[in-house]
């Protein structure tokens, strides 16, 4: 699904906010969502700041939509499975400067491990956990913001607790 | 044991507070190593600085705009409201009425524009007036060519640094700041290659600014969300007033370690 694309993902509305508070607004969430996909912090903020750029060059037509919150976290989903590749260039980098000093409080491993599990989903899965349980986006929401019907988010829901189910357990077994 | 749906709201909490500890942590940052004039090995293999600059830092932390013209030549808090992009049809920056620029990052079609150039000659003139020199057009040329510079300036002791603004190329993976040096900083025998960069970002993120450190560059984020792209020319210029003399109070401090 094209990221970008021109078509609102819900019908456009007579309201239009300013980009800056939309920002200030939705800048947390959004990179929290990144986060959770991408499992990588520094990511995270990258992949919120170029979906808000991207965002921000087309305003006017993000705007005119009823939910462009719908439509960053669209961007940003879709972004984030695709991290790998950059995650993979901070390592490569981290390892070269030689590690860093900066020390950054990590999750609990019981968190850690669950949305490394979560990311181990297939992409459509791991983004509907991720709108349900971080962004706690309504099924209806999701289903927008994925561009996909209620009941297929229900099945990637259902299919993708069956998988955690499966995996989480396995680890702790271990 | 904690059912799955336990699990993974007590998951998602627990990302929520890691987030607003990342996303609470002090605005702006200004790293600085010793660095070596074109070595990176030896600078990676240096000691570095980290330096948490407080009431004096560059800082681009929201709240008003910067009243440069107040309070001229002293660094301190700089906030770079965001403000839309007004242009013409064609997508240049409409000349007539404002001085703001388009909104956009800096892609590889528009680095050598008449656009690009007049942005970074804008900084440079700033520069200019706080007491730097432009550098020859040649070196900016060059970094132009290579997407990463868009304005140069030589102290007055006669070392060459580049203004540079990320994201330079969109889509361009994080871990590539740390390449800046081979493909910019690279030995070039014979060639004139800056002493330094300021490099001016909208991403705040630690590890982003201490690669930028690694490589030796002066890195200076803007509001996060703000590209460098994305502030109005008369919001540069008061950008480049504040960095100029940061940039000159670091040297004076020995903070940088220049060619010697």
């Amino acid at each position: 699904m094209a990221i970008t694309r021109e078509e609102p993902v819900i019908p456009a509305s007579s309201f239009q906010e300013d980009f800056e508070s939309f920002y200030s607004r939705e800048r947390g969430a959004v990179v929290g969502l990144a986060f959770v996909l991408s499992g990588s912090r520094s990511g995270a903020e990258d992949l919120a700041q170029d979906a808000f750029l991207t965002a921000y060059k087309q305003w006017e037509t993000v705007a005119s939509y009823r939910n462009p919150g719908a439509w960053v976290r669209r961007v940003v989903s879709n972004r984030s499975v695709s991290t790998i590749r950059r995650r993979t260039a901070e390592a490569r980098a981290f390892v070269r400067i030689g590690g860093s000093s900066f020390v950054v409080p990590e999750m609990a491993p019981d968190a850690i491990t669950t949305w490394a599990a979560v990311r181990r989903l297939p992409t459509r899965q791991a983004q509907t956990i991720a709108l349900r349980y971080y962004d706690r986006s309504s099924i209806t929401d999701i289903a927008r913001i994925l561009d996909c019907s209620e009941n297929t988010v229900k099945t990637h829901l259902r299919r993708a607790k069956r998988t955690l189910s499966k995996q989480l357990d396995e680890g702790g077994r271990q | 044991m904690n059912t799955l749906e336990d699990r993974l709201n007590n998951a998602a909490e627990e990302a929520r507070q890691q987030v607003s500890r990342v996303h609470n942590r002090p605005a702006m940052s200004i790293g600085v190593r010793k660095r070596h004039h074109r070595t990176l090995a030896s600078a990676s293999a240096g000691a570095a600085l980290f330096l948490v600059f407080g009431a004096t830092a560059i800082v681009m932390a929201g709240g008003p705009g910067l009243d440069a013209s107040s309070n001229p030549g002293t660094p301190s808090t700089v906030a770079v409201p965001i403000a839309p992009a007004e242009t013409d049809t064609d997508g240049a920056p409409d000349t007539t009425t404002t001085s703001i620029w388009p909104a956009t990052p800096v892609p590889p079609a528009l680095r050598d524009t008449p656009l690009t150039k007049a942005w970074g000659s804008a900084v440079t003139e700033t520069m200019q007036a706080e007491g730097f020199v432009p550098l020859d057009m040649d070196v900016f040329e060059r970094g132009m060519d290579r997407g990463l510079v868009h304005a140069t300036f030589t102290t007055a002791d006669g070392n060459e640094w580049a203004l540079a603004f990320g994201p330079w190329r969109e889509g361009e993976e994080l871990g590539d700041l740390a390449d800046l040096q081979d493909r910019f900083f690279i030995d070039d025998p014979g060639q004139d290659t800056p002493d330094g960069v300021l490099f001016i970002s909208g991403r705040t993120d630690p590890f982003y600014v201490y690669l930028a450190m690694d490589v030796g560059i002066v890195a200076v984020s803007l509001q996060p969300g703000v590209s460098g792209s994305a502030i109005s020319q008369e919001q540069l210029g008061d950008l480049a007033i504040s960095i100029a003399p940061t940039a000159r109070g670091l040297i004076e401090a020995d903070l940088i370690e220049w060619n010697t």
